[in-house]
């Protein structure tokens, strides 16, 4: 209870601060918290806010699945085989370290204004850094987990199913954490730089609020966008780490 | 044990052997000699603690044992056939507890159940319940692993190597990094539910050594080499702090030490 108040005293401190700044500024390049809430109001009312926010959701689990499934798959091959890792881990490095945007054009010319497009730029955004948080988590297992298996008489996949890849899970989370992240910026990218037909995303939505110099939109989809990522972080992550935490005696949360 | 006493042990009856043993390892381009030459026999039930200083090669020589290294030279065999690799015949206990703590206490004691094969879920859970009563950690088949002691969880550890009844036991200073009371409490609780087992225990603590072992081999360190060895022929189970205990401790250590000097207990070296 106590932290709850924690929470909605500072979030009602950065609205103030936020509401005496717009005082003193131009409502056409800082607008106040209150347009901004009568924009989400209305938005939320006319059905585009609800609507913009399930086309980027969806793209974003889609881009999110298609990407960490191979990333998880290819990262453990990283850790098994030197050769992988010499090779495979490269490129992924490239593809972490390469901006995501830098895919739009590309991703344009294959594929057109399609979805595959936004999937595509989602998916190479996000699989090498799930690639290599799975990698280095797995070479992270102490390896005197393996040697107490084997002594016992586990070989080959049975140690890797049931020691090290449970033992693997705190670094696993933190991959796919990671990996969250980047799809999440990508598709933003993404939906800001390319203009499709097949779905109006939240992005297109900050796009086009910029083109029409209406500021109080475009603060109020950043707004949604900053909501998405902590209820994303408190639904899909918090409840594994809270597991993991517990299981394995580090820091409580 | 009287009948190997001592002596390397009788070849053809060995659980244990290792014949001539050598083995090196590069370091940084240098070549250190962990073994040379070393021949240790374990007969079937025999108690056996290699005792040296660290450094000494006593890790490697159980790794070798329990399949995880492979020899230079010499041959390492566990039940008259050469090891291959490690296998549940040869449990080896670590020197740190070395559970899973995605497991609880009994899931980790379940482990090595569920590979030794042929058992039921339902009998695995009363063997591994079993161990852990006999262990006095009954009360604590639920618990995750960060919430015991150290020495509760090399008790663990000790469970789960012995739930699956292993022909030969390999021990790597488990108790190295305990206080001296957990210590001596694991002295006893090894020697009860240890009892008859074929055990190679590494250890540089001469009082443990003694304290556990039916022989104890004297190592020397780099390269290793067997110095001496001694029969301890004290009456089980045995107390750290007894007279007897501490005349073989003076007398091995001063060995370890490197110093001659005429056995005052009539030991046989």
């Amino acid at each position: 209870m106590k932290r709850a108040a924690r929470v909605l005293l500072f979030g009602l401190a950065l609205l103030l601060l936020w509401q005496v700044l717009a005082l003193f500024s131009s409502p056409v390049l800082f607008p106040s918290p209150l347009s901004v809430g009568a924009y989400l109001r209305d938005a939320l009312l006319d059905g585009t806010l609800l609507s913009a926010t399930a086309v980027t959701l969806r793209r974003l689990l889609v881009g999110y699945a298609l990407a960490v499934v191979p990333g998880l798959l290819l990262g453990l091959l990283c850790a098994r085989f030197r050769s992988a890792q010499d090779t495979l881990g490269l490129a992924a490095l490239g593809l972490q370290t390469l901006p995501s945007v830098c895919w739009v054009p590309l991703s344009l010319l294959w594929f057109g204004q399609t979805e595959v497009a936004m999937l595509f730029v989602v998916g190479m955004g996000t699989v090498g850094s799930v690639l290599l948080a799975t990698a280095d988590g797995v070479r992270a297992v102490p390896p005197i987990y393996a040697r107490a298996a084997r002594t016992m008489g586990s070989r080959g996949l049975h140690t890797w199913a049931t020691v090290i890849l449970p033992a693997s899970l705190p670094f696993l989370l933190t991959g796919l954490k990671q990996g969250w992240a980047f799809a999440w910026r990508s598709l933003m990218a993404a939906e800001i730089f390319v203009t499709i037909l097949t779905g109006f995303g939240l992005g297109h939505l900050l796009h086009y609020g910029r083109e029409l110099h209406a500021m109080d939109q475009v603060i109020g989809v950043m707004v949604v966008l900053l909501s998405i990522g902590i209820l994303a972080d408190r639904l899909l992550f918090s409840p594994w780490e809270r597991f993991v935490h517990a299981r394995w005696g580090t820091a409580a949360r | 044990m009287a009948g190997n006493a001592g002596g390397l042990g009788d070849r053809a009856s060995a659980r244990l052997a290792l014949e001539g043993v050598s083995k090196s390892y590069r370091i940084r381009g240098e070549t250190v000699r962990a073994l040379d030459d070393v021949t240790v026999r374990v007969a079937e039930g025999e108690f056996v603690c290699l005792l040296g200083p660290s450094g000494c090669g006593k890790s490697t020589l159980l790794n070798l044992v329990a399949g995880f290294e492979t020899a230079d030279r010499g041959a390492v065999l566990a039940h008259g056939r050469p090891v291959r690799g490690p296998g549940p015949d040869r449990m080896l206990l670590f020197q740190e507890p070395a559970l899973f703590p995605w497991l609880d206490v009994l899931g980790n004691v379940r482990f090595g159940l569920g590979l030794a094969g042929g058992i039921s879920g339902e009998s695995r859970t009363s063997v591994a319940r079993q161990h852990l009563r006999l262990l006095g950690l009954e009360g604590f088949l639920h618990a995750r692993v960060h919430q015991l002691s150290g020495g509760m969880r090399q008790r663990v550890a000790l469970a789960r190597a012995l739930a699956p009844n292993p022909e030969v036991l390999l021990m790597d200073e488990p108790f190295a990094s305990l206080d001296a009371l957990t210590r001596e409490r694991l002295y006893g609780d090894l020697q009860r539910i240890g009892r008859g087992r074929t055990t190679l225990f590494v250890t540089h603590n001469v009082r443990e050594a003694v304290c556990l072992g039916d022989r104890v081999v004297l190592l020397s360190p780099r390269p290793g080499r067997i110095v001496r060895e001694f029969s301890i022929g004290l009456p089980r189970p045995r107390d750290m702090n007894s007279v007897g205990l501490a005349a073989y401790a003076s007398e091995i250590g001063a060995a370890l030490r490197g110093e001659a000097r005429p056995s005052s207990l009539g030991i046989s070296a």
